[in-house]
Order: C-alpha cells, then structure tokens, then sequence
C-alpha cells in the first residue's frame, strides 16, 4: 500500500498543486491543500479502488480551495491579487528563449491565470483540469459530479468567458 | 451555465468541434476559442517540492500511521490466548504460599494489636469456655481413673501434658472432691 501511495503521490501531486495554486492564487496555501489532501488519500486509500484516485484527488482537493476562497474575506482577497503578481512567476523559463521572450511568456502567463481565477465555479475548475491539465472527459465528470455533456458546455462556455474578459483587458491597456 | 435547452446543444456540438480540430477551425470565433485551448496547455506547472512530498510520505512511513482493524483485533486476541495458556500452566500454590498470600489479603488473619476491644473480649470468652470445658473433662476422666490405679504409678510425664495442674490435683485429692470451679494458680 506504501508503494500505491508513492506513486500517487508523484503521479498526481503535481497536478493537484497546479489545480490549488490556480484555484487559490497562492502557493503556500495550495501547497497547504494538496499535503492535507494527499494524507487524506492516505487514510482512504484501502476504500478507493484503482482508476478512482484521480477523481477523488480532484475532487479533494477543488473542494478544500473552495473552503478557502469561501474564508476570505474581500479585501483579503483583493490584497492577496496583487500580491499575486510576483511569486507566481514560473522558476522554469525556456532556456532557449531569450529574457525579453521570457518576460512576456510570464506576463502571459500571470494573466491568465488571473483571469482564471476571476472566472465563477464550475468554470474556473473547468478550464484548469480540461484545458490546462488535460484531463480526459470522463474523470473530470466524475471529479465535479457532472454529466460528461455539462463538462463539455461548461468549458466551452468558461473558456469563452475568459476569452471575452481578455480581450476587456487588452481593450481598456491599449485605451 | 442555466440556459435554454438549444444554446446548450448549440455549445456541445461547439466544444466537439474545438476538441476534435487538428488545426484552428474556419469559424474565427472558434478558431480563437481553439487558440486559447492550446495556449491554456501550454501553461507551466511546478513540481511538487520535495519538503512537501517528504512530508506527505512520512505519513505513510509513520509505525503510528493507517492500520486496518482488523490487525489490532488478531494482536489482542493473540496476547489474551497467551496469556491464558501460561495461567493455565502455572504450578498450583503451596500451602505456606497461600497462607502468606493470604496474610496480603484483607479480612485475613491480623495481628492482636490490631484486634478491636470487643473482637477481643470475645475472643478471650471463647478461649475460657474451651479450658473449662477441658478441665472438667479431664477431671471427670482422673476421677473415673483414680479408683483403680496408684497414684504413685500415675507418674507418667504429667507436666507435659495439658492441664496438669487439674490432673494432678484430681489424682493428689479424694475422688469425692468436687471439681474446682476455680482455676488453679500458676
């Protein structure tokens, strides 16, 4: 059972890190998440058959990040957006990039995933286990407790959303 | 997300046309929304670090860790199966044993000075009873004996006996003397 956990532990902790530091905006707080979340697999891992562990992880760990954005209150949150801007920067740039061409990846980068984050549920978890991390329809269905059409429509529709509130932003830079 | 029935058709059959596209659909606003797609996976994700993976599988290593119950259950009814077995085995206490266990006990045989006034009074009583008693059975038994026997020849380590003085004194007077109601003097 050590060993199943090890490797769910490197296969996913990855993943779940990315999805609470996209929900949250902050990294101590997703790394917060995802080590409870993983020790709660711990203890649930004789009841989770295999294949089942993703879903449950997802699922774990989206709803702990909820709980959390639920906690804070609006001016925390609003403190915590611009405080955002810096640590989230990518520590693996491409090494064949030049600094201009990382600057801007990182700049790219920051805005969307705060426009991610401005996005209302299910969307936001949407776009980042669909788009970002990729994952099949069927697992995501499971995760968010929706039909896999609904996983389909809601990311469409988030996506769109996002797409619109970029180019908001783009419009009102260039004004 | 709550909307009608045919924009929901209109968007599933808009996503499938997105997730099945090799390259940017002609429709410029699926293409855009195809772009984004790609450019959404294309976004970073950091590893996770190795504090927090060694924390995390520390867990797992901890001996206090996740246990099925089913375990502890065996383990105790392991250790009370032995524990019985060697109960069993153990050699029956001797007699000293039990009386030295016993004086251990509670309500078990106490030392005088530690006898009430009235337990002791009591006590005195019952021993009384039982010399008298033995002094007039011993005193009936050398009347009945002194009519046929000298007392000369009576001689036969009386003084270790019990209640000597009321033999002797029995074999010294008249077989007509009363018992004495009083007990002899040291």
């Amino acid at each position: 059972m050590k060993r199943r956990f090890e490797q769910l532990v490197d296969q996913h902790g990855r993943r779940l890190l990315q999805v609470a530091r996209l929900l949250l905006g902050r990294v101590d707080e997703a790394e917060d998440v995802v080590q409870d979340t993983l020790v709660k697999l711990w203890s649930h891992l004789r009841q989770l058959d295999d294949g089942n562990e993703l879903p449950w992880l997802v699922t774990c760990t989206r709803n702990a990040c909820l709980d959390r954005l639920r906690g804070r209150t609006r001016a925390r949150l609003a403190l915590l957006r611009v405080a955002d801007e810096h640590p989230l920067s990518s520590p693996t740039g491409d090494l064949d990039s030049g600094p201009a061409d990382v600057l801007l990846q990182d700049q790219r980068a920051r805005v969307l995933r705060r426009g991610i984050a401005a996005l209302p549920e299910p969307g936001r978890s949407l776009l980042i286990l669909r788009d970002i991390q990729e994952l099949d329809v069927a697992t995501v269905a499971r995760a968010l407790d929706l039909s896999q059409n609904q996983v389909k429509v809601y990311t469409f529709r988030a996506r769109r959303a996002l797409r619109r509130h970029l180019e908001e932003q783009s419009h009102e830079q260039v004004a | 997300m709550n909307k009608s029935p045919e924009s929901f058709e209109r968007d599933l059959r808009r996503e499938q046309a997105i997730e099945q596209a090799a390259q940017a659909p002609r429709d410029l606003e699926l293409a855009a929304d195809w772009a984004l797609k790609r450019e959404l996976a294309g976004l970073e994700s950091d590893a996770l670090p190795d504090l927090l993976r060694r924390r995390v599988l520390a867990q797992a290593r901890a001996p206090s860790g996740h246990r099925p119950v089913w375990w502890l259950a065996a383990a105790a009814a392991l250790f009370a199966s032995l524990t019985a077995v060697v109960l069993v085995q153990l050699p029956v206490p001797s007699d000293d044993a039990s009386r030295m266990a016993g004086a251990e006990r509670p309500g078990a045989l106490m030392p005088s000075s530690m006898l009430e006034p009235a337990d002791a009074l009591d006590l005195r009583l019952a021993l009384n009873t039982i010399q008298q008693t033995g002094r007039r059975a011993t005193w009936l038994a050398g009347r009945g004996l002194s009519e046929h026997l000298d007392p000369e020849d009576v001689d036969f380590g009386i003084e270790q006996l019990p209640y000597a003085d009321a033999i002797r004194s029995v074999f010294q007077n008249s077989s007509r003397d009363p018992y004495p109601q009083k007990e002899p003097k040291p």
